[in-house]
């Protein structure tokens, strides 16, 4: 039996998201003078926490978190892939990989029987909202832009889990289904697989065309006769009731029962819900809709509507083909995008604030820039380029702008405001770690942060688990103070017993990072001194020493570890659902299949419409089949 | 803008809307006080009792040792209102002072009176949390005096989502286990839910009525048709939407919004930048306008109002502070300056002032309910706003010695222009229990009954 997904959502096996929340409050920066040992102030790792009147309780936090997963479907192949490890420090990292490639068969976790894991009901997001209406009834205005921000679980909105609906959220979906059915009940014209004259063919003749063509598409399958009736028992009503038009002008009968229509059926769970009923197995529609969702974040096509009606999308080999197709759309793009966005929070630069005493050359255009910078190098990567996790990493390009590649000061500059692919000395800057989004939100407002950075490797790129400071620990950052070096400023960060368990993991994958200052500019010292940037992995399949950024992409395009997380991050995206132990050959399949293609981002996409988690369901517990 | 007359006069005259409703908001028909009209009838002169929850993030309030204390203080802007004012001192939000999560994160739940449970949401120190687990009371309350009003309850954020997402900090309501109820933040938003049936027709409004609970009715159907085919984790996930679409199909019946008097559709004036720390008073102005008109037209009884979510680390760049170099607007991290010791004066000189500005918005709160007359009172007289924060300190995280107070009448429910001081650990879950009874809604406990011994001893 499949663990509930309300469970697994809320598992504590969870990712790598300390990042976001831990760098959106950036450590208090100590404001009363810092004691000093040999003129460089001592980083205050460790202090009480001041207590009023009575003990305060501290709770231990990761105390459940070591808890064995003991439930009997895990086997041992299966915690291969999910089983955590903790460390001296109170963390948990990511397992061990075994990839199973063609030429050497270990144990795989794959059996004859398809095992899928749980499948939970997913509300479409805003994001998918706006993009499904912009696709069913060429209505781009935004609609969700009011609903309100998405939970997040395990760094991506889309997390079935957390997706619950409140008063104020269906009132909301309610104002946006009647706008949007005003709009297009004005222009019918967009409303696909629809064209019928009420005036030639009667009212009841083109309302019954109507209820089949926007029902099909809306419910993303065909409509049971029962519900065809019952949509028409709406349009009936509307048309008794009347509507107005934007104007305030009464709208033909005809055109009131169709706007009804259109406002029941978007307020429908058909609609809002991704619903897969069909019985113990998918659905063509369900498994259409399956593909759309991941790929585009929208709904189906009318050729994959239609492949779906026809019932060939069923087959793996079916869904590949459809899937090969799709990807070909800049729909598929725009999803690429998605993803990267929510995995590393690149986006958050809007909220970033620098000292301008400090970096007397950030300003407010930089966000902007810098996130476009790397939205468009990731799909020059992916889609135009080498399209594999290594160039991700390592590519001695970006995509800049002249008044971006002026302020990095990076020699090799672009002409103009348009983007372009422009070559960018290796020696200083490759891949997505050196560009300035990363790096600036990696940082604080007055310094770089070594810990934040190498927190951000940790737990994005090796999908381990960095615990929070002890409770009684009050942080205090150590202010940049002439002379010294961020590398000695937190330095009691490896010789403190206290803070060493957890920062020998984190900050040696920062301090690589310094020749970039907090801002994102490329540097060769600080404050006078030139910039040690040499690093070292440890807890890892690649530990070593290591120098600069291009070293420790070197280590990660090397690492099975950190290809295994980013084929696990793009699972938790794809399927909007944390992995479970039942999911060992989904993410085998994966694994494999992203090694054969070379580590191909795309391929990788296909991958996932291949596996046992998509293209099967599991039975439902307690539910009717 | 002020509605015209021939609209009150639809209103009035339809034969859904309570009389005892428009008592509290003006006019009648015939230009008579509604009051006079209403006594003609001899309808009982009613006037609902409200409450508003008034959130400021990260605790740092310091009340004055006694009532007389307010000049130089942080309550100072207050002053106007002190005899309307309980201040209570030495509460403790036992419910909350322990895992999951952190402080920040397990003090949000105060108004369950219950801790969080477990999940995967990151706290400021990385700790993990998930929802609180249980109803919170204003819901509790929203449920028993709100029947009638369109909205059982209206829950209204000041820039409360800013980390990119619903999360534990950025709610303070909830409708049960696990069911967040997220604010509102954007007053334009919040305008149209409100107000944009104000001064439409009988007619439209009959028609729109109709047109919309035939729509919920089919959804309804499709809801009943669904969920026997899922599974039970999915089938509680849609019965929590039924339950909502339930709701507001409910409040298409509930005709509150009368027009009148003191009820008038607010203006919002151009739109600001949501997301702009600058606009942080503006928009919170903008939110409070609309509350105040909400209230004053019957729309709801029941408020929270949050500034900002716990934690808030966000800068104050209207404001200013001068650290003996000039007056300078305050860019600081408000969490970070909450987390010096107390002897950086700077650090608490700056938090001063946020703190005298947050309660300069409570003085405004409240000017604008004084200014609506019930009766021989005001609106005010009516309402209890409910001044609370989720920790006591930011450099103690504490969640002992929590203070509270409440602003307002509260309809006459206890004494106020007084201080109300705790000794040893009394649980906030207490105060809850008296907020419920004081709003009419009889309980002896609630929240964690763990962490809850019956009403607050000595409010009454």
């Amino acid at each position: 039996m499949p663990a509930s997904p309300d469970a697994i959502g809320r598992s504590r096996e969870k990712g790598s998201r300390f990042l976001r929340n831990v760098t959106t409050l950036p450590l208090p920066e100590l404001k009363t003078p810092p004691p000093t040992q040999g003129g460089l102030p001592v980083l205050q790792c460790v202090t009480p926490r001041p207590r009023i009147g009575r003990e305060i309780k501290v709770f231990e936090h990761f105390g459940a978190r070591h808890e064995p997963r003991s439930a009997p479907w895990v086997g041992l192949r299966a915690a291969l892939f999910i089983g955590i490890v903790v460390t001296g420090c109170d963390g948990a990292i990511d397992a061990p990989v075994t990839v199973v490639t063609p030429d050497s068969q270990p144990l795989s976790a794959c059996t004859a029987k398809p095992q899928p894991g749980p499948s939970p009901i997913r509300r479409l997001t805003r994001q998918e909202y706006d993009r499904t209406l912009r696709d069913l009834a060429a209505d781009t205005t935004h609609p969700a832009a009011e609903f309100g921000a998405e939970e997040e679980a395990l760094g991506f909105s889309n997390n079935a889990a957390a997706l619950v609906t409140s008063p104020g959220l269906a009132q909301k979906y309610l104002a946006a289904s009647e706008a949007v059915a005003k709009r297009l009940s004005a222009d019918l014209t967009r409303v696909k697989g629809y064209a019928c004259d009420p005036a030639v063919k009667g009212d009841d003749a083109c309302a019954s065309q109507f209820v089949d063509a926007f029902g099909t598409r809306a419910f993303r399958r065909a409509l049971t006769p029962d519900e065809h009736r019952a949509l028409l028992g709406v349009f009936a009503t509307g048309r008794t009731l009347g509507a107005v038009d934007a104007a305030g002008q009464p709208v033909l009968p005809f055109i009131a029962g169709i706007e009804l229509v259109i406002e029941a059926a978007l307020q429908s769970p058909d609609f809002l819900y991704r619903t897969e009923v069909a019985g113990s197995s998918l659905s063509d529609f369900e498994l259409a809709s399956r593909l759309s969702y991941l790929l585009w974040g929208s709904m189906p096509d009318e050729a994959l509507l239609a492949a779906a009606t026809a019932g060939h999308v069923h087959q793996s080999a079916e869904v590949k083909t459809q899937a090969e197709r799709m990807m070909l759309d800049p729909k598929a793009r725009e999803t690429v995008a998605e993803f990267h966005r929510q995995w590393l929070d690149f986006d958050r630069i809007h909220n970033v604030g620098k000292a301008a005493a400090v970096y007397p050359q950030w300003s407010q255009a930089l966000p902007d820039l810098m996130e476009h910078e790397t939205n468009a190098f990731i799909e020059q990567v992916v889609f135009e380029g080498e399209g594999t996790w290594d160039a991700l990493l390592t590519a001695p390009y970006s995509v800049v702008n002249a008044p971006l590649a002026a302020y990095y000061g990076d020699p090799a500059s672009s002409q103009g405001t348009a983007f372009q692919k422009t070559a960018i000395d290796p020696a200083r800057r490759s891949g997505l770690l050196t560009q300035g989004s990363l790096l600036t939100v990696n940082a604080h407002s007055n310094q770089t942060s070594p810990v934040h950075r190498g927190k951000l490797i940790r737990e994005a790129f090796l999908c381990d688990v960095m615990p929070p400071p002890p409770k009684e620990v009050v942080i205090n950052v150590p202010e940049p103070t002439p002379g010294s070096s961020a590398r000695e400023r937190f330095a009691q960060h490896s010789s403190n017993a206290a803070c060493k368990g957890c920062h020998t993991l984190m900050d040696p994958l920062g301090f690589p990072f310094e020749k970039f200052d907090g801002a994102g500019v490329y540097r060769e010292t600080e404050n006078g001194k030139p910039i040690d940037d040499s690093g070292e992995i440890t807890a890892s399949d690649v530990p070593g020493a290591f120098r600069g950024v291009g070293g420790l992409a070197a280590k990660l395009t090397a690492s099975p570890r950190a290809r295994h997380c980013y084929v696990k991050q793009w699972f938790r995206f794809g399927y909007g659902r944390g992995e479970t132990a039942i999911d060992a050959c989904s993410l085998e399949q994966l694994d494999t299949q992203f090694e054969k293609s070379g580590r191909n981002v795309k391929q990788l996409l296909l991958g996932l419409t291949q596996t046992d988690a998509f293209l099967y369901r599991s039975p439902i517990d307690g539910g009717a089949p | 803008m002020k509605l015209s007359r021939r609209v009150i006069l639809r209103g009035a005259s339809g034969a859904a809307l309570a009389l005892p409703m428009l008592e509290s908001v003006g006019c009648a028909p015939s230009g008579e006080p509604v009051r006079a009209v209403a006594a003609k009838k001899e309808q009982p002169l009613t006037f609902p009792k409200r409450i508003v929850f008034f959130y400021t993030p990260n605790g740092n309030l310091v009340l004055p040792p006694s009532m007389n204390d307010f000049a130089g203080s942080h309550l100072e802007p207050l002053v106007p209102f002190r005899e309307k004012m309980v201040l209570i001192k030495g509460l403790d939000l036992l419910a909350n002072n322990f895992g999951p999560g952190e402080p920040h994160q397990q003090g949000m739940a105060m108004l369950t009176g219950r801790h969080l449970n477990s999940g995967s949401q990151i706290g400021g120190d990385g700790s993990l949390s998930g929802w609180a687990a249980g109803q919170s009371v204003d819901q509790a309350i929203g449920t028993e005096i709100g029947k009638g009003t369109r909205f059982k309850t209206l829950n209204v954020g000041v820039q409360s989502t800013q980390y990119g997402g619903t999360e534990v900090r950025t709610v303070l309501s909830y409708a049960g286990n696990d069911q967040p109820i997220a604010n509102e933040t954007s007053p334009y938003a919040l305008y149209n839910q409100l107000f944009s049936q104000l001064g439409a027709d009988l007619t439209s409004i009959n028609r729109d009525r109709n047109r919309r609970h035939s729509v919920l009715s089919f959804v309804k159907s499709r809801f009943s048709a669904l969920t026997p085919r899922l599974s039970a984790a999915d089938r509680q996930k849609l019965e929590q939407h039924l339950d909502a679409v339930n709701e507001i199909d409910t409040r298409l019946d509930n005709p509150s919004g009368i027009p009148g008097g003191f009820c008038s559709q607010p203006n919002v004036g151009a739109p600001l930048n949501l997301t702009d720390p600058a606009n942080y008073g503006a928009i919170g102005t903008l939110q409070m306008d609309l509350v105040s008109m909400a209230l004053a037209c019957d729309l709801t009884r029941v408020v929270t109002l949050q500034w900002s979510a716990s934690t808030n680390n966000r800068p104050y760049p209207f404001l200013k502070y001068d650290d003996g170099s000039g007056l300078k607007p305050i860019a600081d991290d408000e969490h970070i300056l909450g987390h010096q010791p107390d002897t950086d004066v700077h650090a608490w000189g700056k938090l001063a002032v946020i703190r005298r500005w947050y309660m300069s918005q409570l003085a405004y709160l409240m000017g604008k309910l004084a200014a609506v007359k019930e009766g021989g009172g005001t609106m005010l007289d009516n309402t209890v706003i409910v001044w609370c924060s989720e920790i006591t300190a930011g450099n103690t995280h504490s969640h002992l010695d929590a203070p509270f107070m409440l602003c307002g009448g509260a309809g006459g429910a206890w004494a106020t222009n007084r201080m109300l001081q705790f000794v040893g650990d009394v649980p906030h879950n207490n105060l809850l229990v008296s907020l419920m009874n004081g709003m009419g809604v009889p309980a002896t406990t609630f929240g964690d009954p763990e962490h809850c011994t019956g009403p607050l001893a000595g409010l009454v």
